[in-house]
This record gives structure tokens, sequence and C-alpha cells, in this order.
């Protein structure tokens, strides 16, 4: 019995977004090379840039926002400043993107996570998305685990869950709005 | 699981990847009875069989054949192995560490290695009237 | 059952505590892999009328979890003997700090009241 192809490259013809009868197909979001413009399907005037950094289960779950239709995925450029309004009738936030770090993170790689950060333009805000970025959830005793992204980047929202469902995701984009739209 | 002599360890896997075992799947190591043991699994692709084998870490100087010569595929994983049980696998080229900043602690994946976080940090469960230890807490650790 | 959105009311979410049930006998606590609940508690003594000698109960005072820390495993809400843990299927508790991830009594027995506006429940 061969296993599906999912995670073994993120070339967008690998994985068809409509999947067939029976069979799920999650599109590869974890290893995407630039950030992609989402519409979040709740809230349509909410339009948001993510660069996902998936670094273990956790980016599974970004696919399933995807694949579910929680966040549709805009086509088209998305280049800084151009998309990526955080509220609707509002300048504040517009061309924020999102570093969104799902995953584990161990002190070995928290460099890497540090150097997409310096490099990503602003404005930007960086999301936490499950246990092992917040804190380093199940694997807070580990020796090779940093204990919360949030000792490399600072962090502007946390997303709960290990993992944090899609709607968890959801919420977590909504807070971000709140947070940049208010503060 | 079949057990291996260390002395043909080597010799084993050329010979099954001779017979078509050329899927090297997974090498890792394990600990029992204060003796670490070295596990490697190869699968025949054709044939669908696998064969997962297991050979005894030289005790005096904690070292073990390294395979990556049969099947380059290993390297990663004796180099993991290492790592995390303190595994010499002689012939290995790339001895990089994987994870770990600094090999001047314990390997941690040993049974007696401390998990210094779980050491450190109180834990919640503590008894008021009597003392318990929390699972994968040593007590008296600092004295190790 | 599910909500809403199609996610089964088992899932997940969040871990909701009904207070009264709790008798501070610290299970979850030490059965906690991430060490992420903390409980504190005192006794007191209650005299019913009738009763030859006054009983002793605990008394909860604080009841936290982290929810940063959290691993979702559910093993409080399976050991619990009197059930006073649950899973309630909501997710909307994104926080801005590390720290306001960390949740005590009262947010944790807002969320016993059942699912919120966003999770009506249907048979489907």
């Amino acid at each position: 019995m061969g296993l599906p192809p999912l995670w073994v490259s993120n070339r967008k013809e690998v994985f068809p977004t409509s999947a067939a009868p029976g069979n799920t197909l999650v599109p590869v979001t974890a290893i995407s090379p630039g950030a992609r413009a989402y519409q979040v399907a709740a809230e349509p005037s909410l339009r948001v840039q993510i660069l996902d950094l998936g670094l273990a289960c956790c980016a599974l779950e970004v696919g399933s926002a995807i694949a579910t239709g929680l966040l549709v995925e805009i086509e088209g450029s998305v280049e800084s400043g151009e998309l990526a309004e955080v509220a609707e009738g509002t300048s504040q936030g517009v061309g924020t993107t999102i570093l969104l770090i799902s995953g584990t993170i161990t002190d070995a790689l928290a460099p890497a996570v540090l150097r997409a950060w310096e490099q990503l333009p602003e404005p930007k805000a960086a999301v936490s998305f499950g246990a092992c970025a917040n804190t380093g959830g199940p694997y807070w005793d580990a020796p090779t685990v940093t204990k919360g992204i949030d000792q490399v980047v600072p962090v502007r929202v946390y997303v709960p869950g290990c993992p944090p469902r899609p709607e968890a995701l959801i919420a977590g984009l909504l807070k971000v709005r709140d947070e940049i739209v208010v503060a | 699981m079949r057990g291996i002599d260390p002395v043909f360890w080597v010799d084993e896997f050329s010979r099954l990847q001779a017979q078509g075992y050329l899927f090297f799947d997974f090498l890792t190591a394990y600990e029992r009875e204060g003796e670490i043991e070295v596990i490697a699994r190869v699968v025949n692709p054709k044939s669908k069989e696998s064969e997962l084998l297991v050979t005894k870490v030289d005790a005096d100087h904690n070292s073990v054949t390294s395979i990556s010569g049969v099947y380059p595929g290993a390297v990663w994983h004796e180099r993991e192995t290492a790592e995390m049980f303190g595994v010499n696998f002689i012939g290995l080229g790339d001895k990089r560490p994987l994870l770990r900043r600094s090999m001047l602690a314990r390997p941690p994946m040993l049974k007696s290695s401390v998990l210094a976080t779980r050491m450190l940090k109180p834990w919640p469960g503590q008894p008021s009237n009597r003392k318990q230890q929390p699972i994968g807490v040593v007590e008296d650790w600092l004295q190790k | 059952m599910t909500t809403d959105r199609g996610v089964s009311v088992q899932a997940h979410g969040v871990i909701a505590l009904t207070a009264s049930a709790c008798t501070s006998c610290m299970i979850c606590v030490r059965e906690c892999p991430s060490w992420c609940i903390e409980l504190e508690s005192h006794d007191e003594e209650v005299s019913e009328p009738g009763a030859r000698r006054p009983r002793t109960v605990s008394v909860l005072d604080a009841f936290t979890i982290d929810f940063g820390l959290c691993m979702y495993c559910g093993i409080c809400v399976d050991l619990c003997p009197f059930d006073a843990l649950a899973w309630q299927p909501d997710f909307d508790y994104a926080s801005g700090s590390a720290a306001g991830l960390v949740q005590g009594i009262s947010e944790l027995e807002s969320w016993q009241r059942g699912p919120g506006a966003s999770t009506a429940i249907s048979d489907s």
C-alpha cells in the first residue's frame, strides 16, 4: 500500500486543490518559498499575507485551513504592501506580513527562524502557532528544544493548541488584526 | 529481529544489500539493562521483505562499526545516534552533531542522563505533607 | 455531535473546569506530562446536623492551566474521578502574550457553560 505523496515537494502540480473522491490531499504551504496572500473566508474583508514557517506537525493544520476553505489563497501578486489589508476602511496594518511560526524550534534551528524574521520587510508581525512554538510544549524538558520562539523573535500573537485546529488559526489571525488595528 | 555479532555487523548488511535489500529504512539505538544496542532495518523493495538487525555496542569503547559504507543513507542516522546515545561509529566520516550545541553534557538519551529542565522546575504536583518524585526526576541528581 | 462549523463537540479545543465538582485530589496535576496544571487548596471542617463529628473537605483556591504548555493529550480529562474537567470545542482564545494563555478558575469555568456563540451545536 503506497503512502499518499503529501510532504515530498512544494511544487503545486503535485498537490491538486480538488482532491479525488474519498481522498483528502492537503496543499503544502509548509515549505513555500515566499509569503502568500490569503482571504479569511469567515471575514472576507480580512486579507492577510503569510510567510509560513512550518517546522513540524502544526504545519499540517495550516494546510487543513486552506483545504477546508477557512483560508482562501488569493491568486496574484503578493508583493509587500499591495495586499494584506488587515482591516477594511483603515490604513493601519496594510501590507503587514505575518510570519507564521508553526512547529518545534530546536536551538540548532532558531538562528534560521531569526534570519527569516530579519529578512522579512516591515511591516511584519510574528505569530507563534502551537504549543512547541509557544513554550516548547510537549518538549518542554528536551535539552535541544527552544522553550518558546519568543526568545528569538518578538511574537505578536500566541495561538494555543497541540496542534491548534484550523479554527484556532483563524482566531489567531483575527487576533492579529485586533492587535494591530486597536494598538 | 535478528541479533548479529558486532564482528559481522557490516558484512551482514553487505550480504543483505547484495540480496536485493536496497532500501535503508532507519538506524537507531536503545538502552537495555545498562547496555546500548544498535538497531537498523533494511527493506527489499521488490519482495517487500524487511530485515531488522540488532547488535551490541562494544562496552569498553562504546563503539560499533559504521554501515555508512554500505548504505550511505545511514550517515544521518549514525550521526544522530552518536549525538544522542554517545555511540562511536568506527568509519563514520561525518561526525557533526545535528541538534546539540555542546557535546560536553552526557548524551541525553541515556537513561542515566537527567533532564535538567525537569530538575530545575518545581513540580506542581508536589504534596505538601510528604515527599514524592515525579516521573523522570532522579533524587539527589546533583550528587550524581 | 458537531458544532455548526462541523467540528466534533469532543474536539480538543479547550479544557473547561467545573470547580464545584473538583475535590482538589491533584491527580490531574500529577499525571500531566507537561506540568501545565497548578492547583491550590485548603482544608475546611464542615459540621452537619446529626453528624457525629465534622467532615474535612478540600476547598479549591486556585486552578490554572497553561495552554501555552498544554499538549492537549486529555489525560487530565480522562483521569478526573469527578468529571470536573471536560473538553469544549472552543478555539477562540489566542493571546497577545504567553502569560495570557494561562487560564484560571473563572476563565476555565466560563468554557464549561457550553460552547460559545460561535460554536452552536447541531446533531449532524
